[in-house]
């Protein structure tokens, strides 16, 4: 049978889960989205089954060359893989999903350096640790660190009698007491395992600070190291079993017991306590917990999963149940796969201040092609506490991919999503929002910014007041774009410095063109819906009028002086002033077809345009003073 | 050919600065004056012109402007057409002024080219 090809929902959850899914998959197996989608066509049940488990957990294990080895073993045998999908699962499971986390899972149980480490309130061994022989090995290793701590010997340096103690310390570089006392003649060292491995370390390379151990004392440090060894294989051997899960026999006490034993050291960040997650469970209950995420057998969900899903406490009035997935596992069958996966569908701002970010847009393709460049370009961000920045480079991730995909749906409905960081700047364990910042644009920008000569154009800096203003950043934000070409234009005039023809020009087009469709009434009609279709043609309309007379008042006159007179004019809004400035110079020209090309557009566009004058006006200006940077070229002017 | 001059008697005294009624303004005003005397001639009354619009003088503009189609009422019945016009047009207000001004001229600038 075939899979579903993946499509979001339209919520935004649910939809970061189905992307974290898409950038695992890519993440481990290298799949991009069209391979992924191709794959889940084609054997749905080895994707989900089989690969995304072990994506899943790979992603959550240790990075490192064995385990990478794992993986390559595992994909083979999957790829092979003939037979029922949770038979696959299993194979999956307790053959390499246990392997990948066997050092995390020695490690974790060797840490623990006393037995005060492994007993609950009432004096009882937790059940993780439960295991006779374990119990026994740490025992002896703590009694024989404590007794070498303990013993005394004469100073090296200054023949006092000193403890042993304080030349371990200086072995180890520490500074506070490795011996504490609990009252009641009780001892407990506070060795932990790193200290205990430099130990090690030393006893190997026979430091200096090592020899000047007192024999008795090396010796004990010596037993309690071969006890480690022999803890440690131990641990090592008991894991192997897992593989065939035998050892976990039936639903007795002691297969549960073993169980909690054989945990899975998994943890994440984003999902706290969540089924397979949650501390309390075994082996075996991780295993069956997600095998039913993988069947959809987990019918509600709620603050365990995520913070931002509703609890009793915080919407008392609208949740009197549990919140039902049934109805949402109808429409998207993998939908538990996908929520565990939220986190991995966000990006990871490595600097100051920025906790995980999400672009997202209801378009699985292009969210996912944005994100991708998004996370390659933040990769490289540091030390900027500035979020319009994060605003900028996510435009230039989404202006990157409208070169390739023209979807003026997704460039109306995109958010940027921002969860915290602590002071530290770790993301800190609760999933908490920063911001979320709606960045779509009105459908009739979004028409014009598809255009590529047009974006292109706006795609620049230009120089105002000192700084560098990002004009298509303008444009994005809905400001209008007047005032900028305004200043600009300023700035050239007053510091001789270039005016950027092409960008001003399209700038003022654009102006121009949202002032008169401004004035448009009719919402619902015909011309409100064909709006921004035509509003491209507008733009480019009045672009080409305002080029080329540009290009005709420059070669209509050749007196630079009246362009502040003429600025002025327009900087103050006297139409009157202008045109009459205008006219009087014109009446002189030498060329006498352009100023007669001149005098039609000030006839069609500023004399009788009460919408936007200025801008044609200030095109004109831009003509006269202009031809610094991007000037255009001869061929757009009217020759 | 004579051009279709809408009445505009008939319209509202706002809608007499519509674009309509400025483009018949300039068009018979570009047929009247556009090509009447020298280059000298037209320059100096487009100049004086473009003085009273500054000065918003209405009633010198009127005078001139006038005085040149009075030159050109005899055979020239687009003149007579402009002289209509011009009578509804500069009851209008200060901006309309203006506006119907700036187009009479740029008529007379366009060289009797439309």
């Amino acid at each position: 049978m075939g899979g579903e090809e993946l499509r979001f929902t339209g919520n935004w959850f649910i939809d970061a889960g189905i992307l974290g899914f898409v950038n695992l998959m890519e993440e481990v197996y290298g799949w991009d989205l069209e391979e992924l989608q191709k794959r889940i066509k084609e054997e749905p049940e080895k994707v989900y089954y089989g690969y995304f488990p072990l994506a899943y957990f790979y992603n959550l294990s240790a990075k490192s060359d064995e385990n990478r080895n794992t993986l390559l073993e595992a994909m083979k045998e999957v790829e092979g893989f003939k037979g029922d999908k949770h038979k696959l699962l299993e194979l999956v499971w307790w053959r390499y999903i246990t392997r990948l986390f066997k050092d995390k899972w020695v490690r974790s149980k060797l840490e623990k350096m006393r037995k005060r480490d492994i007993i609950n309130n009432q004096g009882k061994i937790r059940d993780p640790y439960s295991d006779s022989k374990y119990v026994k090995l740490l025992e002896k290793r703590e009694h024989l660190i404590k007794a070498a701590l303990l013993m005394e010997t004469k100073d090296p340096n200054s023949s006092e009698n000193i403890k042993c103690e304080v030349l371990v310390k200086r072995i180890i570089g520490k500074r506070g007491e490795l011996i504490e006392k609990k009252g009641a003649g009780d001892i407990e060292h506070k060795l932990s395992l790193e200290d205990f491995e430099k130990l090690i370390k030393n006893s190997h390379e026979k430091s200096k600070l090592w020899e000047e151990l007192p024999k008795e004392c090396k010796n004990k440090i010596n037993k309690a190291i071969e006890v480690h060894y022999e803890l440690e294989q131990y641990l090592r051997e008991r894991w192997r079993h897992i593989a065939s899960n035998s050892v976990l026999g039936d639903n007795t006490k002691e297969s549960k017991k073993l169980s909690k034993f054989f945990r899975l050291p998994i943890d994440s960040s984003f999902y706290h306590n969540y089924l397979f997650f949650n501390q309390s469970k075994g082996i075996k209950e991780q295993f069956n917990a997600f095998k039913n995420i993988l069947d959809g057998k987990v019918r509600k969900i709620s603050k365990d999963l995520s913070k931002f899903l509703p609890s009793d406490n915080e919407f008392p009035n609208i949740l009197y149940t549990t919140f039902d997935i049934s109805q949402l596992q109808e429409q998207i069958p993998n939908l538990l796969a996908y929520l565990i996966c939220v986190d991995v569908g966000m990006i990871d701002v490595n600097y100051h201040n920025a906790g995980k970010i999400l672009f997202y847009s209801p378009d699985l393709e292009f969210c996912y092609e944005t994100n991708r460049k998004l996370r390659e370009w933040t990769k490289s961000l540091r030390e900027s506490n500035n979020s319009r920045f994060i605003f900028k480079v996510t435009w230039w991730a989404i202006i990157d991919m409208m070169t390739e995909k023209k979807s003026s749906y997704s460039l109306e409905n995109m958010y940027l999503i921002q969860l915290y960081r602590d002071e530290k700047g770790r993301i800190i364990n609760n999933q908490a929002f920063a911001k979320v910042e709606y960045i779509g644009i009105p459908k009739l920008h979004a028409s014009i910014l598809l255009d590529d000569q047009i974006r292109e154009a706006l795609n620049t800096s230009l120089s105002v007041n000192g700084s560098n203003i990002w004009l298509l950043g303008r444009f994005l934000r809905q400001k209008p774009l007047y005032p900028l070409i305004l200043k600009h234009v300023r700035n050239g005039i007053k510091d001789s410095g270039p005016i950027r023809w092409r960008a001003s020009l399209y700038a003022l087009a654009i102006d121009a063109k949202l002032r008169s469709i401004g004035r448009d009434s009719g919402l619902f009609g015909n011309f409100f819906f064909e709006r921004p279709a035509r509003a491209v043609a507008g733009v480019k309309e009045y672009y080409h009028d305002m080029n080329q007379n540009a290009w005709n008042v420059r070669k209509a006159i050749g007196d630079k002086n009246i362009i502040y007179p003429l600025f002025s004019a327009v900087r103050r809004h006297h139409r009157n002033a202008f045109v009459n400035i205008l006219l009087k110079t014109l009446l002189q020209a030498n060329n006498k077809e352009s100023a007669s090309r001149v005098n039609s557009y000030i006839f069609r566009r500023i004399l009788t345009n009460d919408e936007s004058w200025e801008d044609f006006a200030l095109a004109l200006v831009v003509g006269l003073a202009g031809g610094g940077a991007d000037v255009g070229s001869s061929e757009e002017s009217e020759e | 050919m004579s051009a279709r001059v809408k009445n505009p008697k008939n319209k509202e005294f706002g809608k007499l600065s519509s674009s309509e009624l400025l483009r018949d303004l300039q068009r018979l005003s570009s047929r009247a004056l556009g090509k009447a005397g020298s280059d000298n001639y037209r320059q100096k009354l487009v100049f004086d012109l473009l003085n009273a619009v500054k000065a918003n003088d209405q009633n010198r503009f009127f005078w001139i402007l006038l005085r040149a189609l009075n030159a050109q009422v005899k055979d020239n019945s687009d003149a007579k057409r402009l002289a209509n016009l011009l009578g509804e047009a500069f009851l209008s207000s200060e901006a309309n002024f203006e506006k119907v001004a700036y187009s009479v001229i740029l008529g007379i600038m366009s060289g009797g080219e439309r």
